[in-house]
């Protein structure tokens, strides 16, 4: 017992019972709390902190240019949900979110799981990492230079999807102005979006793929499974709870983009403007300073995300034995 | 057998079918920028414009510094100014996000200690949570720390170390053998050596695979430092590439780069590192990602 090594005497000793032994073990395991303490230091500081001040400022009506609105005085209840509500962004914001939503994530998903396991069946290590590179690229890409790229390419004059439309395929004399067009703009966003995003979920997909144990295959092949159903027995249940993983994650729509519709550009009479866009620019943008009101937008999007992700993942089948 | 292999083939062809265009896609956006870098004034205002510049021109390289703000010397200035922040603010973050991630990914991976558990359940239960407004009372309290015009405490808010960073971490470690361990412990290690000299060292790919993902996430990261940063001596590279290409007026860059040809080779000077990196790191980067999603 006098030679064991602090940080690893929880398995081995007995400790000892009560609140001294408790105190010796939390001694002994000092090296532990070393290693996690800036961690937990810096997530109490720039993590819990903002988190729980975002909330209760959701209750307030703080203004970033009134001082006198700082204090605890200011706050006002369920004041700023009840203005949301009545806000005329309520219900455009709401259907611009949806749109978004419908126009990228199904398709996100469906390209990736796709991809993901077609390139799985390329066995030479050096093809399959060209492919797996090219793919994940878009991701790679910052969104700055990512959304001003579609940007240029939408352009409706001398952008590439112009061109393309009237004299490579001759489809159409005269193109619409896509981004700036009204219905255009969401297939066009989704465009982007879909480019940009794929790459990193058929990346999550295959590396799945890529931790199926290879004797499942074998066997799969020594019964004389062919593709479709190694795909449909094999790799789809050994994918399945990072399938689930995904869903719950990105099924919360409600709040929609802020940095991609802003980079991307609201479309014309901001029809992309989402809620969470909308709150960014009322604390944020030049001149409003409304924290108050648009940490409570935040906060009424992110509790519909919640109930939405609850749900789903409620009513998704429970896994098979 | 002959359909068999028949349809082998078949199968083969189609999954290279596939993969070309989905390349071809997935490049074509490069493809256009890097043209577009190359093409002349002229040019690029004619409608039917297409993928080969007919001219190549090295002109919107050359005119990238003259094209902002007062001219060659401080279109330099600007951009130097620009990488300088980027390198100090994604360097700093990856190697802070790094060396605490695999600190605490250890001691909850690897050694034992009360709580252990239920901090490290916390930690993972709060990916899941919604938050208010993070981001407004975020700049509250960078306001309050002095913080908000500055690139320490831009450092302080891209340290990633919870969430993916932790969790992937942590199975690294946990995938080490424990013979390893053991064997070092019999020959008469310290803890601290184990630590360091062992263990450590054999979680390089997790760290690989940590570091290319914070690096990408903080050279090309937007929003935050778009609600923090105002003087033009701050500006990292996003900020000052989006400034210069949107028309945004702002006290450093009074001209606006409107000409796509110049855009385009700023893309390219703002988009060539993160690439590099990526493509460069790639092989580890797989290793450590599917070693840290064995489960």
């Amino acid at each position: 017992m006098t030679t064991v090594a602090p940080g690893f005497t929880a398995k081995t000793s007995s400790g000892g019972a009560g609140l001294g032994g408790l105190m010796r073990r939390i001694w002994q395991s000092r090296m532990a709390y070393l290693f996690i303490a800036p961690f937990i230091l810096h997530w109490l500081i720039f993590g819990a902190y903002p988190y729980v001040r975002g909330i209760l400022i959701a209750f307030q009506d703080y203004q970033r240019f009134k001082p006198e609105t700082w204090g605890l005085d200011s706050f006002n209840g369920l004041n700023n949900l009840i203005e949301f509500f009545k806000d005329p962004i309520f219900w455009p914001g709401l259907k611009a979110a949806f749109y978004l939503y419908i126009a990228v994530a199904p398709f996100t998903f469906i390209l990736a799981l796709f991809s993901a396991v077609l390139l799985n069946r390329v066995k030479n290590p050096k093809e399959a990492a060209i492919y797996r590179v090219i793919i994940t690229l878009a991701w790679v890409i910052p969104e700055v230079a990512a959304m001003q790229v579609w940007r240029q390419i939408y352009e409706p004059n001398f952008g590439y999807l112009t061109h393309l439309v009237k004299d490579v395929l001759k489809l159409s004399s005269d193109p619409p102005t896509w981004t700036a067009d009204k219905f255009w703009y969401w297939p066009c966003f989704a465009v982007a979006s879909i480019w940009k995003g794929y790459g990193y979920n058929m990346l999550l997909f295959l590396l799945a793929l890529y931790n199926i144990p290879t004797d499942l295959y074998d066997a799969a092949k020594i019964d004389g499974a062919n593709g479709w159903q190694i795909l449909r027995h094999v790799e789809l249940p050994g994918i399945r709870n990072l399938m689930v993983l995904y869903l719950v994650t990105n099924v919360g729509w409600v709040g929609g983009g802020v940095t991609n519709v802003m980079l991307f550009g609201k479309g014309p009479n901001s029809v992309g403007e989402t809620w969470n866009l909308y709150a960014f620019e009322a604390a944020f943008s030049q001149g409003s300073g409304r924290m108050g009101y648009s940490a409570a937008i935040n906060f009424f999007s992110g509790v519909c995300n919640l109930i939405i992700a609850a749900t789903v993942f409620k009513l998704l089948p429970s896994q098979k034995a | 057998m002959t359909s068999g292999k028949q349809a082998k083939a078949l199968a083969w062809l189609g999954i290279r079918i596939v993969m070309v265009f989905l390349s071809i896609i997935g490049l074509f956006p490069f493809i256009w920028t890097v043209s577009l870098s190359f093409t002349s004034l002229q040019e690029a205002y004619t409608s039917g414009l297409g993928l080969v510049p007919r001219v190549p021109t090295l002109d919107n390289y050359r005119n990238i510094f003259t094209a902002i703000a007062g001219g060659q010397q401080s279109g330099i200035k600007y951009f130097y100014t620009l990488y300088r922040n980027s390198f100090i603010l994604s360097v700093s973050s990856v190697l802070l996000t790094v060396i605490m991630s695999s600190l605490t990914a250890y001691a909850f991976a690897r050694l034992d200690f009360p709580g252990r558990k239920a901090i490290f359940a916390f930690f993972i239960g709060l990916m899941f949570l919604p938050g208010g407004g993070t981001m407004v009372a975020t700049y509250i309290l960078m306001r309050a720390l002095h913080l908000l015009d500055s690139i320490f405490g831009l450092i302080l808010l891209h340290i990633s170390a919870g969430g993916t960073a932790l969790f992937l971490m942590r199975q690294i470690f946990l995938n080490i053998p424990q013979e390893l361990e053991d064997a070092a412990r019999v020959d008469g290690a310290s803890d601290w050596r184990i630590a360091f000299q062992i263990m450590f060292p054999l979680a390089t790919s997790g760290m690989t695979l940590i570091a290319v993902l914070t690096f990408m996430s903080v050279w090309g990261s937007y929003l935050v430092p778009s609600v923090m940063l105002r003087s033009v001596e701050k500006f990292t590279l996003p900020i000052g590439v989006y400034v210069v290409v949107n028309y945004a007026s702002s006290a450093a860059v009074t001209r606006s780069i409107e000409f796509p040809g110049i855009r385009a080779a700023v893309m390219m000077l703002f988009v060539i590192p993160v690439l590099v990196v990526f493509v460069v790191l790639q092989k580890w980067f797989i290793r450590g990602a599917v070693e840290g999603l064995k489960l």
